[in-house]
């Protein structure tokens, strides 16, 4: 376990980069610092031994004052040692945290955007936060710690053991004597009690999580009474074995353990008592007495040891902890880049054989799709929800690679296309845009940075974005987002939607699902679509029969699987599963909210 | 003086836990003091042995000393126990208590205190935050403040025996708090710089995580990669900065009490030098010194805990500061009208208003569409109607009873809602669905789950209706969720149901499916609905037109059409959008 625990620990001391020697210099730093702490003892046995040699004329032992000063100087340069171990440490400490963020950041730059569909942005930020934090405190504190307090204890043994190691060994009897209760405490019968404290203390957070969470539901059914008994059991479980663990179990070996630390020096008495006649008889007394004047004074010092070694050994939990984290974010998958990437000749897509399962799926999202798109036509996936035509347009851009079969744009695999190559030659506008904490003309450049005002303003103007600049005070350089206003969402989609026009982009990828907004943006957005996608490539996902009835072609996808393809005319002639959704279709438009009259 | 309301408010204790601490204290003085005590042992048994060495006396008599030693463990043990006792022990009903209050707190708190916010980050905190104190209440209070309460006693009686050595021994204490107290008022102008720099960097890695898509499709990723590498950078160089200036504070505090050793020595060498003491009294003053400071090596860095544990106790008094909704419990609606008169509505945060004197009647048996542009109000009407939010100003009433004056757990059970965000749980879809009627019957599950069409796709599951949903049921999409949604909106048949167009996201099979369902749904009903489609309140029996946060028209459909003003020219918009086709 220790063994397991320094590998984490070393792990992360990778992360430090060429920071990795302050640490270990920082960890040396602080045993010698806790090493040099012992030393003042040294001299408290020197001042004894001198003062005793002279008893009871107490004045005669002179060099006792240079001994003060040594003592003096030992301690302030155990200090001095210390902050710089200290220093070292934490400006380790802080870059490899540092580090961590950037190695994290540098890798999620590049994994598949689908990946940020199914994993949350907070979610990640919070691992990487949490890591970086966590580690700081381990690099930081921890690790000098332990090597001191390791340090400090090869230094005590020393000094118990060198003087009389009878009354060294009697004080030692306390910490053998607090490992015993210790033992007590968890072995045995009392092993499966402590696990069960734990099991319980891990059920009730689970449960305060579920019960967090669900109260906005929860109390609009009127049953949040229900879910706070459930959460109420969980915490009297948990308090009652506690209480029963820590409270009683415990209760008994704790204060054996704290009698003992804080007591340690009390086992001197019997053993001086033991030696005291031997060492009179043998004329060696004044001796006996230094030893055990300094070994009365010394005792204390094991009191402290003891408490700091449990003290740091709980830190390295920590390592562990943060090492998952930081995994979890590395583990994500990254696109990988073609050595030599190839030229799309053109702006025509297909799709060849294409296979693609999402991660956590049994069944293919896309099995065995086919289906080309000629420069210059209009494509429309049409088809049932979960049928797969969000996944089939994400492939194009590149938000996932496939499984098996190929993607091509102008004939060369998407895999093999340089990615930024990619991104100028194909627009996507899919839902859930968002725009950048900056202004509304830098965010409509942001692809073309190198756009002038004008051209910006005639993309937004095209986007049937006036009114939105005509309500906003500063008009196109009012600064959106956290700091600024904020623009509802079909606002935000043609605001995307000039980005994309200014963009220029031969082929466009569209989720048509954008225009579902209140009856006044929706009009607009349409109005948007038209030019965005005049003269261009078009894939359009579609939601709505009658925005795909002049596509050059419909892709009805079910199951995955390529149903139909066609015209509208051909399908509706095929009499299949288009003609069914076109007749659906027809229905729900006629729709409205209809009681049955009694 | 030390205890009372203000400790209590400090650090979150009830009374009952603040008697424990005054417990913990106190048996932490006296297992101080009987160490101490322990210590004159050794003190006596050194005495003897001077005399033996410097007059000849003979050895002392070991019994006595054996019967010291024998007593003192015993009553060390004593005292131990019950500092464990009221520390450690009496801990864990304090924890139960604190958690079960901010349980019952949070459950009564308004739902717009959860509107807001982050509950996956709510709960961590509330977890952590209750652990954290915790550890303060059972490891920290008693400790620390028994620590003060027995050094001030030894430090009294060492100054009394021979004030120069008690000062050369005891200085460091003083001096450690005053750096400690001082470091924190130094400590916050820097910690505030560095937090400062801490948010920035948070923002700006959560708005790169957030827009990725839109980084990638400009191919900025460079650009922002650099910015939040620079965001890291100043962190770093924040985080050095309060280091060295409060570090030192803190690590000095910590390692000046070891000074006191050496200078005891020092002092005590040079008085004994100059004949005014003798050996016995530096021997009794070094005894002192290594275990004066004992208790407080391990206080400092449960200071520095109760620090920390400042930010947990303020956001849980936060909790307990909000105040709660309350109301009647009983509420007895004459029939099932929802009347708003002069509503008004605005967010604290900004004071703009969100509804201006809304004035309308939704009757029972009756639909009722809410229609107009996203922001004007819509959704704000039917979260006032069922007092999910406390209106401001005038009147809002169901059945002539005024909402904000019954409890909103009571008044919930006249509505059901169907909005387009559904919660699900972690259990099967029978249990997900049963949520709308507690103690329902599997039968009236199936009926409900059936009427709502949520066969079809639930059939699908590995397990049926006993299928686990999974962590709020990401498995499941928009239409299923609704369904679902629908299902116990049937179940619990309340009288009035407030709808969110729901089937706003979903494509045409769905879309016929979900209609369908709320057809059963909707049958005798005072129906509120927020509709986007101007096709689908074409049968409504009167609409209501928000635009601003105020009302511009209300009317049967066919009335605001003659009308030709705002409603109109929606519907002309909409019957536009709805025949749009690419040429």
């Amino acid at each position: 376990m220790e063994k397991k625990k320094r590998g984490t620990a070393s792990q992360l001391l990778n992360f430090a980069g060429a920071y990795r020697g302050l640490t270990v210099a920082g960890c040396a730093l602080s045993a010698v610092a806790m090493a040099t702490n012992m030393v003042p003892y040294v001299f408290v046995w020197l001042v004894v031994r001198d003062l005793i040699a002279v008893a009871p004329d107490w004045t005669a032992a002179t060099n006792i004052e240079r001994y003060g000063w040594w003592a003096l100087a030992a301690a302030i340069a155990g200090i001095v040692v210390y902050f710089l171990a200290l220093m070292c440490t934490h400006l380790a400490a802080f870059r490899t945290a540092a580090n961590i963020r950037k190695r994290c950041m540098a890798h999620l730059a590049k994994a598949p955007l689908g990946y940020f569909d199914t994993h949350a942005s907070g979610l990640l930020r919070r691992r990487i936060d949490g890591a970086a934090g966590q580690t700081e405190t381990l690099l930081a504190h921890n690790l000098a710690d332990i090597t001191g307090t390791i340090a400090m204890f090869v230094a005590l043994l020393v000094l118990l053991l060198v003087f009389d190691w009878r009354m060294g060994a009697a004080c030692l009897l306390a910490a053998v004597i607090s490992i015993g209760a210790l033992f007590a405490m968890m072995g045995g019968k009392n092993a499966n009690l402590m696990a069960e404290y734990y099991d319980a203390l891990d059920r009730a957070s689970k449960a305060g999580t579920e019960y967090v969470r669900g109260i906005p539901v929860v109390k609009v059914f009127q049953q949040t009474v229900y879910s706070f008994r459930a959460f109420k059991a969980a915490i009297d479980d948990y308090s009652h074995k506690a209480s029963y663990y820590q409270g009683k179990v415990c209760k008994g070996p704790q204060a054996v353990n704290l009698t003992v630390t804080e007591g340690a020096f009390v086992f001197l008495v019997p053993a001086a008592l033991l030696i005291a006649p031997s060492s009179l008889a043998a004329g060696t007394f004044a001796e006996f007495v230094t030893d055990f004047a300094f070994y009365a004074i010394f005792s204390a010092v094991m009191s402290t040891a003891l408490a700091k070694i449990m003290f740091a050994a709980g830190g390295l939990n920590q390592a562990g902890d943060a090492l998952r984290r930081i995994n979890e974010v590395l583990d994500a998958p990254t696109l990988p880049v073609a050595d030599d990437p190839l030229s799309p000749q053109d702006n025509s897509i297909s799709f060849e054989d294409v296979c693609f399962a999402y991660e956590e799926s049994d069944r293919p999202a896309l099995d065995h799709v086919s289906f080309s798109v000629e420069p210059g036509q209009l494509v429309a996936l049409v088809g049932p929800s979960g049928g797969g035509k969000t996944t089939a347009a994400s492939l194009i851009p590149q938000f996932w690679d496939v499984d098996t079969g190929a993607v091509r744009v102008g004939g060369v695999d998407v895999q093999q296309v340089d990615p930024y190559a990619r991104m100028d030659r194909v627009a996507f506008v899919f839902q859930n845009t968002r725009l950048f904490s900056a202004s509304i003309l830098d965010n409509v450049r942001a692809a073309r940075p190198d756009a002038t005002r004008e051209q910006a303003l005639a993309a937004l103007h095209a986007a049937q974005c006036d009114d939105i600049l005509n309500k906003l005070p500063e008009g196109v350089d009012t600064i959106i987002g956290s700091a600024g206003t904020y623009l509802s969402g079909g606002e935000q989609q043609r605001v995307a939607l000039a980005r994309a026009i200014l963009k220029d982009a031969p082929i466009v990828v569209l989720d048509e699902a954008t225009a579902f907004a209140d009856p006044e943006n929706e009009a607009l957005i349409q109005a948007a679509f038209e030019q965005l996608l005049a003269g261009r490539t078009v894939v359009m996902i579609a939601h709505r029969l009658s925005t795909v009835v002049d596509a050059d072609q419909i892709v009805v996808l079910d199951a995955g699987h390529v149903a139909e393809r066609g015209t509208h005319a051909e399908l509706l002639g095929a009499d299949g599963l288009y003609a069914r959704m076109w007749a659906d279709y027809q229905r729900s438009v006629q729709w409205k909210i209809e009681r049955e009259v009694a | 003086m030390l205890f009372g309301e203000k400790f209590r408010k400090k650090y979150a204790l009830s009374e009952a836990g603040e008697a424990n601490v005054k417990r913990g204290t106190l048996w932490t003085v006296v297992t101080n003091l009987i160490v101490m005590a322990g210590v004159g042992l050794l003190f006596l048994l050194m005495q003897d042995y001077m005399t033996t060495l410097t007059e000849g006396a003979p050895l002392p008599q070991a019994l006595p000393y054996i019967a010291g030693v024998v007593g003192f463990l015993a009553l060390s043990f004593v005292a131990h126990y019950q500092q464990y006792h009221y520390t450690y022990s009496v801990v864990y009903d304090e924890v139960g208590h604190a958690r079960t209050s901010l349980a019952e707190r949070l459950r009564k708190l308004p739902l717009s205190f959860f509107a807001h916010r982050d509950l996956a980050e709510l709960t961590e905190t509330m977890m952590s935050d209750v652990d954290r104190l915790e550890h303060v209440w059972s490891h920290v209070l008693g400790y620390l403040y028994g620590g003060y309460i027995s050094t001030a006693i030894i430090a009294v009686t060492v100054l009394i025996y021979d004030w120069r050595l008690a000062l050369a021994c005891l200085w460091g204490v003083p001096v450690a708090f005053a750096l400690l107290f001082g470091s924190r008022a130094v400590f916050s102008s820097y910690a505030k710089h560095a937090k400062a720099a801490g948010l920035r960097l948070a923002d700006d890695i959560q708005e790169t995580l957030e827009t990725m898509r839109e980084i990638r499709a400009t191919n900025q990723e460079e650009r922002f990669l650099a910015r939040v590498y620079d965001g890291i950078d100043t962190c770093e160089q924040r985080m050095i900065q309060v280091e060295l200036r409060t570090g030192i504070f803190v690590n000095a505090a910590s390692v000046i009490m070891r000074l006191g050793l050496a200078t005891t020595v020092l002092v005590g060498a040079r008085l004994i030098l100059a004949g005014s003491i003798d050996f016995m009294t530096l021997f009794m003053f070094l005894l002192m010194v290594t275990r004066v400071y004992a208790p407080f090596d391990q206080s400092l860095a449960l200071i520095a805990e109760v620090f920390i544990s400042d930010v947990s106790v303020q956001r849980l008094n936060e909790i307990f500061d909000t105040p709660v909704a309350s109301g009647s419990e009983s509420f007895a609606p004459n029939g099932y009208d929802i009347e708003f008169r002069d509503v008004g509505f605005g967010y604290d945060t900004d004071g703009s208003d969100v509804l201006q004197g809304v004035t309308f009647t939704a009757r029972e048996g009756e639909v009722t569409a809410l229609v107009g542009p996203s922001g004007s109000g819509k959704s704000t009407c039917a979260r006032l109607a069922a007092r999910l939010w406390d209106h401001s100003a005038g009147t809002l009433a169901l059945g002539g009873v005024e909402v904000n004056d019954v409890d909103p757990e009571v008044l919930m059970g006249a509505y059901s809602m169907v909005f387009q965000d559904v919660t699900l749980f972690d259990d099967t879809v029978m249990e997900n669905i049963r949520l709308g009627r507690h103690g329902a019957t599997d039968e009236e599950v199936l009926a409900a789950a059936t009427a709502a069409n949520c066969d079809e796709f639930v059939n699908a599951l590995p397990q049926g209706y006993a299928t686990p949903i999974g962590e709020n049921g990401t498995r499941l999409s928009g239409g299923e969720r609704q369904r679902i949604s629908i299902a116990r909106a049937l179940l619990k048949d309340a009288p009035v149901v407030l709808l969110d167009e729901a089937t706003a996201s979903l494509d045409v099979e769905n879309e016929t499916k979900v209609q369908d369902a709320l057809g059963r749904l909707l049958a005798h009903k005072t129906v509120v609905v927020i509709a986007h489609r101007m096709r689908t309140v074409m049968g409504a029996n009167k609409v209501v037109v928000l635009k601003e946060s105020r009302v511009v028209e209300q009317g049967t459909p066919e009335e605001l059409l003659a009308a030709d003003g705002v409603f109109a020219r929606m519907a002309r918009l909409q019957r536009k959008s709805a025949s749009w086709s690419l040429t």
